[in-house]
């Protein structure tokens, strides 16, 4: 390790608790979320509000924190809910969703939030199904793509403007104090 | 509109919005082929790993109800009766393959995930089970 002055070592550690911070509401938001009954019987709708936190990380700090915080969130909340096939639909469709993510900030900046919270939203499913058809090896899941896109529209929409009624509303001193 | 402001304020929004109606008008024809093109089938196919483990003709006069075990120890109750076949429980933790309900047609197949138990109905035309799983 190479030798840190006293400064980056502060930093470090107000860094680490936050991304600890971030993951717990993270965590909370989607346990609570979880105990809501299914609206449509149909897997992998839902509203996914943790991605919520995500987006509110993209925008403020690097995205290797907000990866960090969104790994440390889908293992721990498999591990809480105990199923070790549901860390695989989530894995898949929290990587694309965060790459999708990632990579329409970089192109269109903070602004377009909602936008980048649909395509998010999209790229979710899409990982999802791409799971699906690789576990049953049934490409007939794919029928289940449509009524997932227009879910994830509408779920996106919704999350994409929390973060950006949060963004506008909360000071930047509170949201990322570095 | 004054919450709106600040949403739609230039091309690029524009065209964004454009691509999202443009999602959303494909996945709503896509859902409305899908239910036109869904005829009532005749036989229903039961997968599991992605093997075909059964398939059960759907005659009015069928009337059947099985345990199904998954290789992780879960289990689904499958019925069928009056020309139709669902799962009536399961002890999965969402339980949606049960919310699902009984179905008949080609539309959509029933899944329970955690389970990897696929049911779908198919024409009584396709023969081999080859052909259904690459299809």
């Amino acid at each position: 390790m190479p030798p840190q002055d006293n400064h980056t070592q502060k930093t470090n550690v107000k860094k680490m608790t936050l991304l600890a911070l971030y993951t717990t509401i993270a965590l909370t938001i989607f346990t609570l979320e979880s105990l809501l009954p299914p609206l449509v019987p149909l897997p992998g709708i839902k509203l996914g509000l943790s991605n919520i936190v995500t987006l509110w990380l993209l925008m403020h700090t690097r995205a290797r924190d907000a990866l960090l915080v969104l790994t440390a969130r889908i293992f721990l909340s498999s591990f809480f809910a105990g199923q070790m096939v549901s860390l695989m639909y989530s894995l898949a469709g929290g990587f694309f969703c965060f790459a999708a993510m990632t990579l329409l900030f970089r192109i269109l900046g903070n602004r377009y939030v909602v936008f980048i919270s649909i395509f998010g939203a999209l790229f979710h499913n899409l990982g999802q199904i791409a799971v699906a058809v690789a576990i049953t090896q049934l490409p007939s899941m794919l029928a289940y793509l449509p009524a997932l896109a227009i879910s994830g529209i509408a779920t996106g929409t919704f999350t994409g403007l929390c973060a950006f009624y949060l963004k506008r509303h909360m000071p930047p001193r509170i949201a990322w104090p570095l | 509109m004054k919450f709106l402001k600040g949403l739609l304020y230039d091309k690029k929004a524009l065209w964004l919005t454009f691509a999202v109606l443009a999602v959303f008008f494909a996945a709503a024809a896509a859902i409305w082929i899908q239910v036109r093109s869904s005829s009532e089938g005749k036989t229903a196919a039961i997968y599991q790993d992605g093997r075909l483990l059964r398939r059960i003709p759907l005659t009015d006069g069928t009337n059947e109800s099985f345990k199904l075990k998954s290789s992780g120890g879960g289990y689904n109750t499958i019925r069928i009766s009056d020309g139709k076949i669902g799962i009536t429980a399961a002890d999965c933790p969402d339980m949606l393959c049960v919310k699902m309900g009984m179905i008949s047609s080609t539309g959509c197949p029933i899944s329970c995930l955690p389970h990897k138990l696929v049911i779908q109905i198919e024409d009584a035309k396709e023969e081999s089970p080859i052909d259904a799983t690459t299809r």
